[in-house]
This record gives C-alpha cells, structure tokens and sequence, in this order.
C-alpha cells in the first residue's frame, strides 16, 4: 500500500510541476492560478511535515497537560491558556520551556523558512532534544 | 453583479470626481482584493489628458458587512469579530488620506468618493502611482538599492509629519481607546476565538505587567510596513492602505515596522532593511518625540500578537464561507509565526 506521505509528495510535485507540464511551465499558467498553484504545492508539502512531526507534537502537549495538571480529554492549549489568563497557572520557566519546544514543532510543521523558526532552532533544539528524552 | 464592474457603470462618477465634461474608460481590470474590498485599476481619458486611477471599493456597502457566522461551524465564538467593528468606511480612509497629505505625507491623491444614488456601493478613486510595493521584490531588486540604503531615514521622516497631524483634525469615527481598553480588546479578542493559544496569553500577561506606553497620542497609519508602501529607484513613493488607522501612541507605528513578521526575512530591524539609529534619528529630526528601545520593543511584542488574531481573523472569514479560498486557509496556518517571535521577543524580559 502507498503511504499517505508518498502520496502528499507525489501530489506536491504534480501541482509544482505546473498541472502536468514542465516545472517551468508554472510561470506561464495565468498569474492567479500559478499563486493559488503554489499556495495549494505548499500546503501539501505542509500536511506532509504535520504526519513527520505528529509524535513530536503530541508528546509535547502530553507534557504539557501533565505539567498543568489537566486532565487527558481536555483541550491542552485552550486549558493553559485559560489558567494563564485566569491567573490559576504561573508562567515559569518549566511552562516557557515546554511552549517553546511546542511552539518550534508546531512552526516546523507551519512554515519551517520563517525567519523566527531558524532563530528558535538555534536558541533552543539542544534545550528540546534534552527535555525530549524525559 | 456586485462581483464584476463594466466601464459603462463609471463614466458618469469618473467624470464628476475628475470634474470633466465627459471621460473615456480603458484599461479597467482587477487588481486585488477579497469579496469585501476589490481593487481596480482603469485609465480615464478626455481629448487632451489621460488620468491613471485605481478604484477601491467595497461592491455591499459597510453597513451590510456585519460578520454572521453560521452556526453549523462549530469552530468560533457567535459574537462579531472585535476586529471587524472598528474597520474604517472608505470616505473616512479618503478623508484621512487628505489630511495626511495636508500634513506632507506622500500619499497617492483622492480624487473622490462614490455616492450612493451611483449604486455601485462604496468606492474611493484615487491617482494611480507608479512603483514597486511587493514586500520581496523590494527587499531583493538591484534597481532598488539606493533607495533602501535611504528608506529608514525617510519613514522617520514620514512618520514624523503623519504624527504631528492635529488629533482634533482626525475623522471622529476613529478608533481611538486608552491603553487599558486596548488591553482588555486583546483579551476579548483571545477570548472571542476560545483561547487557542497560551503564547498569546503570556503576550497580554506581559503587556499588562508593563507600565502604560511614553510616547504622545497620535494618528497612527496603524499597518505602516512593506507591502503599504510604494517605492521606486528614488525612494519612498506613497504610503497606501489607510483603513486601520486610528489614534493610538507613536511607538506603535515604529515599532510595527519593525516586527520580525513585517521584516519578510530581512535581516536587519527596520521593514528587513534599515536600522533602528536610522529611523529614531531621522523620526526626531523631522519632529518627532524621542522613542526608547524599550518602548520599540514592547510595539513588536504587540505587532506580533496583532498578527496572530490577524491569522485567526482570516481563518474565520474562511471557516464563515466569507471569503472561502485557499489563501485564508493558509494563512490560519502562519499563526506560530506571532508565537515564535512572542516568545523569541520575551526571552530573558
């Protein structure tokens, strides 16, 4: 059977290659169509990313729900956002650490070439890489 | 009908707004825009001139824009976007325009507003100017070098002359709301679209913690960045796209520039090609107040957060069948972007 990542890759590439032609051929298709083409190539390649770095993600709302003690069947993120707001939760630097690595996988998915992203990798993917093995 | 536009249907508002017996209609095309605000681009001619205009115009009307969400989307909160209430009508964006103009910003020239009985909705025509606003290309074209080794130092200046505009002149139908007020607008804003994010939570927890804003109130652009701003080989052209302007505090519109979302993966601080000295400097030399870092600072922290519920924004109008392309839908995704750099920008505060 195919796996679906396959699938969303060979997608990908039909839609860059220009709707079946040569990957040149994108810039001769009507100026709307090559954008929307392109927006359409680059989520693909997105929801590619989202099945790689799906474990990574849920591992870290795990660790996330266990260090806010909330219950497992609850929206982690609207749950800590909420305590923050309500001032039931405090931001210390074990929630910081968390957000951050949460954040980076979940951009890595998004948009990987934002600027944002290259500066949080370097800042803390060691931080992560430790924090991931407990 | 609302969605299409036939030269015919221009002539006699062209004509008037022109002061012209009778124009020619040419070149009329679609440039941009959503289902609520549509750009045209058109040529208007008479025997012995040529007029470029572009034509902004929203084909319903302001007063049926009202978001109703369905219900069946599940997905966000019932109540209208707080963003959506305080969009500006465009005879207030001509208005503002003008007095930016009176204050000598370079803006493009209003030549008039539709009126209603010419049943083609709100519209506002303006010159049509020529140069480069696409954020990219005015990042990386060699034609354009010169003029970015100028351009902090000349929005200083702009920005200057746009904040020394009179509040008391300002349009009243402005936003115009304390910090405080503007504080719990994020809050309600976070709370409107069910709390996605604990990023955005810490962002207004850290506002809040911070002592109110030091620079004057003034009339804001409020979306000042690349993609706004027209230019060309000599420099600054125009400063287009006045519909979030408002009366807010100086710092803001400086420092927006010079969020990281606004930088379009520049390197450097102001808009990805200019530096902070630049601009500060040339800001107070032309008038404007003195602005800490600190301040600078705190108005990226916010321009980030305002990207985040701009993110969110459009991925309800797609999720209300608003404005159902891809492109809303992608953008919802570029919501870590706002919590990355919130978080890279709260590191060690």
């Amino acid at each position: 059977m195919t796996p679906s990542t396959v699938i969303l890759e060979a997608l990908e590439s039909f839609l860059r290659s220009g709707l079946g032609g040569a990957r040149e051929n994108l810039a001769g298709v009507d100026g709307l169509v090559a954008y929307q083409t392109k927006i359409a190539a680059n989520l693909l390649s997105m929801l590619r990313r989202e099945q790689e770095l799906a474990p990574a993600l849920a591992s870290w709302d795990q660790k996330l729900a266990v260090h806010a003690k909330l219950a497992t069947d609850t929206k982690v993120l609207e749950g800590i956002a909420v305590a923050l707001r309500d001032g039931r939760l405090e931001a210390d630097d074990a929630l910081i650490g968390l957000l951050r690595q949460r954040t980076l996988t979940r951009l890595q998915i998004d948009n990987p070439r934002y600027s944002g992203c290259v500066q949080a990798e370097q800042r803390w993917s060691r931080v992560g890489e430790e924090l991931m093995k407990n | 009908m609302s969605e299409t536009l036939q030269v015919e249907q221009l002539v006699v508002p062209v004509s008037r707004v022109l002061g012209e017996r009778e124009v020619h209609i040419d070149c009329l095309c679609r440039l941009s825009g959503g289902a609520n605000m549509q750009t045209w681009s058109l040529d208007a001619r008479t025997a012995e001139l040529s007029y470029p205009l572009i034509l902004r115009r929203k084909p319903m009307g302001v007063g049926q824009e009202a978001h109703s969400i369905p219900a069946s989307t599940g997905a966000v909160d019932q109540r209208p976007n707080p963003i959506s209430i305080s969009a500006l009508s465009l005879s207030t964006e001509a208005s503002l325009i003008s007095l930016a103009a009176a204050m000598g910003v370079k803006v493009p020239r209003v030549w008039g507003v539709l009126e209603d009985h010419e049943n083609l909705g709100e519209g506002m025509l303006l010159e049509r100017l020529d140069g480069e606003a696409v954020p990219p290309r005015i990042l990386r074209d060699p034609k354009l070098e010169r003029a970015r080794g100028s351009f902090a130092r000349e929005v200083g200046k702009e920005l200057a002359r746009l904040h020394a505009a009179p509040i008391d002149r300002c349009p009243s139908q402005l936003r115009n709301i304390s910090w405080e007020a503007d504080l719990q607008r994020l809050q309600s804003l976070s709370d409107h679209f069910r709390n996605p994010s604990p990023v955005h939570q810490l962002a207004i927890n850290w506002l809040r913690e911070q002592s109110a804003p030091q620079s004057p109130r003034v009339l804001c652009h409020g979306d000042f960045r690349l993609g706004n701003i027209l230019m060309d080989e000599t420099g600054v052209v125009s400063i287009l796209d006045w519909e979030l302007a408002h009366v807010g505090y100086a710092g803001e519109d400086l420092g927006y520039l010079c969020a990281n979302v606004w930088r379009f993966g520049g390197t450097k601080p102001v808009a990805g090609l200019g530096d902070y000295e630049s601009l500060l400097e040339s800001y107070t030399k032309h008038g404007g107040s003195s602005i800490t870092m600190e301040e600078l600072h705190l108005w990226q922290v916010y321009a980030a957060l305002g990207w985040g519920f701009s993110c969110l924004t459009m991925l309800e109008l797609h999720l209300s069948g608003e404005d159902p392309g891809l492109e809303r839908a992608a953008v919802g995704r570029r919501l870590s972007e706002s919590e990355i750099d919130i978080l890279l920008l709260l590191e060690g505060r």
